[in-house]
């Protein structure tokens, strides 16, 4: 049963990616393996991976409009009728932003002279590679380009795919921060959601933002505590955040400087020199395979 | 002035550079306004515990259909581009998730049968932090759509305050999409905090992109954690002929203020006098 485990964690910079990039290395020297990057916006998965490029497909805009200015007489009705603030007028000219229009169509289907028209830019595209963990599904998002939720979508459909192709029957999905629609478009249908947590007032305020968008999602979460030495008081306050929730904790990484430089050399963290570092991963990949191989529970069979 | 403060990388900084520019800025007797346009992980207010005064919820404006006046006709779903209308035996179905509240349906229904409710998806709270005025949006848990959060966090608070003598600082969310572009569409410069780490250099580079080349926004970089890693980002931005206008160096003392709700410009006394100076160049450049 294939089974897929995305890692979330709220805030911004707690160490989602070098958690899943660890665990990936781990994991495919026991199993098969497809990993996805969903943070399409800054997609760094692939840094630590040694990657090679095998596919890349174009992945293009949702619509915005054009005001076609031969056709326009300036009347004003598009910007009035449109609630995102994506039309500004200088000078009696009026122009539709890219960057603010949603592609609603309101200043089209209002337009009198038929001056508008919709139109379809390249906004990215999608990638696959070969990594030595397995295969990598990721993506590039140009900057400031809309509906990045589709975009985490297709990536997700292909590493679904490569995964049935290959026989592979574990996903790991690297997510993107926040609670929004990327997050929801990242975690719908997995089975677990790993919450990267440090012991900072601000990651524990967001974690329990992730932990309620999870839940209403219903998807299981475990805990994992990166930095946790940093502040033993606060690592205390997960824990007993986790004991409420009645979430299991996988893992407390101790707060080292050869993690970062680890990093910079871009290599997992399953290299790194500090024995604790290495040694808190192999408990986390030890606690997620056990939650793979326990039927049921917490990783319930879907449909 | 408005500044938005951006990194593309989350966890890089860019909550406690916003609050040191805004602290700095009320201890010299400005105007001061924070906005928290994080409205998924809005963590601001855990460093600057404003006294609030004023709230609302904001959301996305939802048709309602007249079951009396509407015939079925379909127009409604025909003019969505969202599909978040479907009419199934001549009546009309709504998907809240997908709607983005244009108006459309209402504006083109031939019968009038469509009027408007508001279906809140957050909430904007607004108060003191001692000199400063602070607001922020806050994205309710299990939503999924930002950008109308924080377009009403900025209709809301912003008007004027980035004038003369004022400054409004914009904390942003990480990332470099739609909410991002919400924050910064009408800011006046755009202070992008990294780290110099592949990962800061790759999502700096997203993060200029959008600022800079997209929005033709100036940009300015800090450099956080400053010592604690390689130098390409400092190449980039040579390179690139982007100013680094403050390198934070790593300290252990300041890590463990964070985790405890300071920030670095309290936790560090010359942190603080960093940015005094910082505003200093900024306030330069605007003027010239």
């Amino acid at each position: 049963m294939m089974k897929q485990l995305v890692v979330l964690s709220g805030k911004g910079g707690t160490g989602k990616t070098s958690v899943a990039a660890a665990l990936a290395v781990l994991a495919s020297r026991e199993r098969k393996i497809v990993l996805a990057d969903a943070d399409v916006d800054a997609a760094n998965l692939a840094i630590l991976l040694d990657p090679i490029e095998e596919e890349r497909v174009d992945f293009v805009s949702p619509e915005t409009a054009a005001i076609d200015p031969e056709r326009c007489v300036a009347c004003g009705l598009c910007a009035e009728a449109c609630r995102f603030d994506a039309i500004p007028v200088e000078d009696s000219v009026y122009r539709v932003d890219p960057l603010g229009c949603e592609g609603c169509r309101a200043c089209l289907w209002v337009c009198p002279e038929d001056a508008i028209r919709m139109e379809r830019e390249p906004a990215g595209f999608r990638l696959r590679s070969r990594t030595p963990y397995g295969l990598l599904h990721h993506a590039h998002l140009f900057p400031g380009a809309e509906n990045s939720g589709k975009l985490v979508s297709e990536v997700r459909r292909e590493a679904r795919r490569s995964a049935l192709d290959g026989g592979a029957d574990f996903i790991l999905i690297d997510g993107p921060p926040g609670i929004g629609c990327p997050v929801i478009a990242a975690s719908t249908g997995v089975d677990l959601a790993l919450l990267v947590a440090e012991p900072t007032v601000s990651a524990i305020h967001d974690l329990a933002r992730v932990r309620g968008a999870a839940e209403h999602f219903d998807v299981p979460c475990a805990i994992v505590v990166n930095k946790w030495d940093l502040n033993p008081g606060k690592t205390a306050e997960i824990e007993r955040f986790a004991a409420r929730d009645g979430l299991e904790i996988w893992g407390r990484i101790p707060y080292d400087r050869e993690v970062p430089r680890t990093l910079v050399m871009r290599r997992p963290i399953t290299e790194c020199p500090a024995e604790g570092v290495r040694k808190a991963i192999a408990e986390i990949w030890e606690a997620a395979r056990r939650a793979m191989d326990d039927a049921g529970d917490p990783f319930p069979t879907r449909g | 002035m408005i500044l938005a403060v951006a990194s593309g990388k989350g966890g890089t900084g860019k909550t406690t550079v916003a609050i040191g520019l805004a602290r700095a800025a009320a201890a010299e007797g400005r105007t001061v306004l924070f906005l928290d346009c994080d409205v998924e992980a809005p963590n601001a207010a855990l460093f600057l515990h404003p006294e609030w005064e004023e709230e609302r919820r904001v959301g996305v404006l939802l048709p309602e259909v007249d079951p009396e006046k509407c015939t079925g006709c379909g127009r409604c779903a025909e003019v969505c581009a969202y599909s978040a209308l479907a009419v199934v035996n001549g009546k009309v179905l709504l998907f809240d998730d997908l709607c983005h509240g244009c108006g459309s349906c209402m504006r083109q229904c031939p019968e009038k049968a469509i009027t408007e409710r508001l279906h809140t998806t957050g909430s904007l709270h607004a108060g003191r932090a001692g000199a400063i005025l602070f607001a922020r949006g806050v994205l309710d848990v299990g939503r999924a759509m930002a950008p109308p959060v924080i377009r009403e966090l900025k209709r809301w608070k912003l008007g004027g305050a980035g004038g003369p003598g004022r400054l409004a600082v914009l904390d942003a969310p990480p990332g470099a999409s739609c909410p991002v572009v919400e924050t910064l569409r009408g800011a006046d410069r755009v202070l992008l905090v990294t780290e110099p780490t592949p990962f800061g250099l790759h999502d700096l580079e997203q993060a200029i992109g959008l600022a800079r080349d997209a929005l033709g926004l100036p940009v300015d970089v800090v450099l956080n954690r400053a010592d604690e890693g390689d130098d390409a980002v400092e190449r980039f931005c040579e390179k690139e002929g982007i100013p680094v206008v403050l390198r934070i160096p790593f300290d252990r003392k300041i890590a463990e203020a964070y985790s405890e709700g300071i920030a670095p410009d309290h936790a560090v006394p010359e942190v603080g006098r960093a940015f005094r100076d910082l505003l200093l160049v900024l306030a330069g450049r605007e003027g010239g």
